[in-house]
């Protein structure tokens, strides 16, 4: 008798809670796919501003060097041990996935793609050192570097951050710890999307072929110059290339 | 009679420092030491293994040396956000009955001022010293740089 008395209110309790649990099941937000699960793409890309560095050949260097390309931009110094070496190496291998599967240039528009590492250690990384140090990865990757000003001014608007740490040893006196993203840069020289650590190289790869169906487009085939930000006294250098 | 009991006495003596023994040198193993085949311009190469302390104490790898360079630090890569930051150790501590892995992002070996950067396949020689005293002879292999196509990835 007294279990009797309890089997109403228990059923009552229970059938609420399903109808409960289902309706919230019903209101819920799908949740989103993320479209590109190795990279942060900006909804509004961010231009890069005009920049004067020198390469491994001892060749300038600019913004314009990112025209019609798509780059894979990545902030080291060569003195460092381990994550830029392995950084190389994953980018040495998205590279080598891309010329695998024959697409390093995209096809619609013919826009290929360019590696880019840029030293904020112009005190120890010379020309010569980064010549040797790029080319044991990928002869094709650019390697460059700049007085600090410069390299300031081309981080700071972009998000990238360094600072010089100093070391126990005596010789190699400071360390630099430094922003270990690959930044995308689209054919227009904007900051398009950032892929954060820990990389996952083939992933990176599919994600960006992603990236690059959607975007390249809009880069190519639109009025959009290539622009950047103007600093002071670039801007006739600027119309001049405009005009070209 | 006595003379028996003797004799036993000794080789139980016998068999534990010999076990002793055992547990200071061989309880301690390491595996799949690399290093990646560096620039021939490098002057900081990182050095990668895992190292086993199957004892029952924990143990702490105080020093480690090698001939071929001119200091070796211990050190973490730690993750501030998107900031890759480099900090040095004093000592790295195997807690009983488990294993560390250095590996690239997370603890490694900082090798400084090679006297020649060695190539792939090449081997070079380390001693890691344990706080037990004990001090372990290992050969770090040096794997390649794939150049230009699909390659294993080392993670
Ligand atoms: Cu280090």
């Amino acid at each position: 008798m007294k279990t009797v008395r309890y089997v109403f209110p228990v059923l009552a309790l229970l059938i609420l809670g399903i109808w409960i649990g289902t309706s919230l099941k019903n209101n819920d937000i799908p949740a989103p796919i993320d479209e590109y699960p190795s990279a942060t793409v900006l909804n509004v890309p961010v231009p890069l501003p005009s920049f004067s560095l020198t390469d491994h050949n001892g060749i300038e260097f600019t913004q314009w060097g990112l025209s019609r390309k798509w780059t894979f931009m990545f902030f080291g110094y060569t003195f460092c041990p381990d994550v830029c070496p392995m950084a190389l190496v994953d980018l040495n291998y998205i590279y080598g996935n891309l010329i695998e599967k024959g697409d390093l240039v995209e096809e619609k528009f013919g826009v290929g793609t360019q590696v880019v590492f840029i030293s904020v250690d112009p005190g120890r990384d010379t020309v010569n050192n980064l010549k040797e140090y790029i080319a044991h990865f990928n002869e094709n990757f650019i390697a460059a570097t700049g007085k600090p000003d410069v390299i300031d001014s081309l981080t700071r608007p972009i998000g990238v951050a360094y600072r010089l740490v100093p070391g126990k040893d005596p010789e190699n006196n400071y360390y630099i710890d430094h922003s270990a993203s690959f930044l995308l840069i689209d054919p227009l020289g904007r900051l398009r999307a950032y892929f954060s650590p820990p990389h996952k190289p083939a992933q990176i790869a599919e994600d960006f072929r992603k990236l690059r169906n959607k975007y390249t487009e809009e880069c190519c085939r639109t009025s959009i110059r290539f622009n950047y930000i103007k600093l002071g006294d670039d801007e006739e250098e600027e119309e001049k290339n405009n005009e070209k | 009679m006595k003379s028996e009991y003797r004799h036993l006495t000794l080789a139980v003596l016998s068999v534990i420092l010999c076990l002793s023994n055992v547990s200071a040198e061989d309880l301690i193993l390491v595996h799949e030491a690399w290093m990646l085949e560096a620039p021939t311009n490098a002057r900081v190469i990182a050095g990668y293994m895992t190292i086993e302390n199957k004892s029952s104490r924990s143990r702490r790898l105080i020093g480690v040396s090698g001939q071929d360079f001119e200091r070796i630090e211990i050190h973490q890569t730690e993750m501030q956000g998107d900031i890759m930051r480099m900090v040095p150790m004093e000592e790295l501590e195997i807690p009983a009955g488990s294993a560390v892995s250095l590996e690239p992002g997370s603890y490694h070996l900082m090798l400084i001022s090679p006297r020649s950067v060695p190539k792939e396949g090449e081997a070079v020689n380390l001693e890691l010293q344990f706080d037990s005293g004990y001090t372990m002879h290992i050969k770090l292999i040096v794997r390649a740089v794939h150049r230009g196509k699909t390659m294993k990835h080392f993670h």
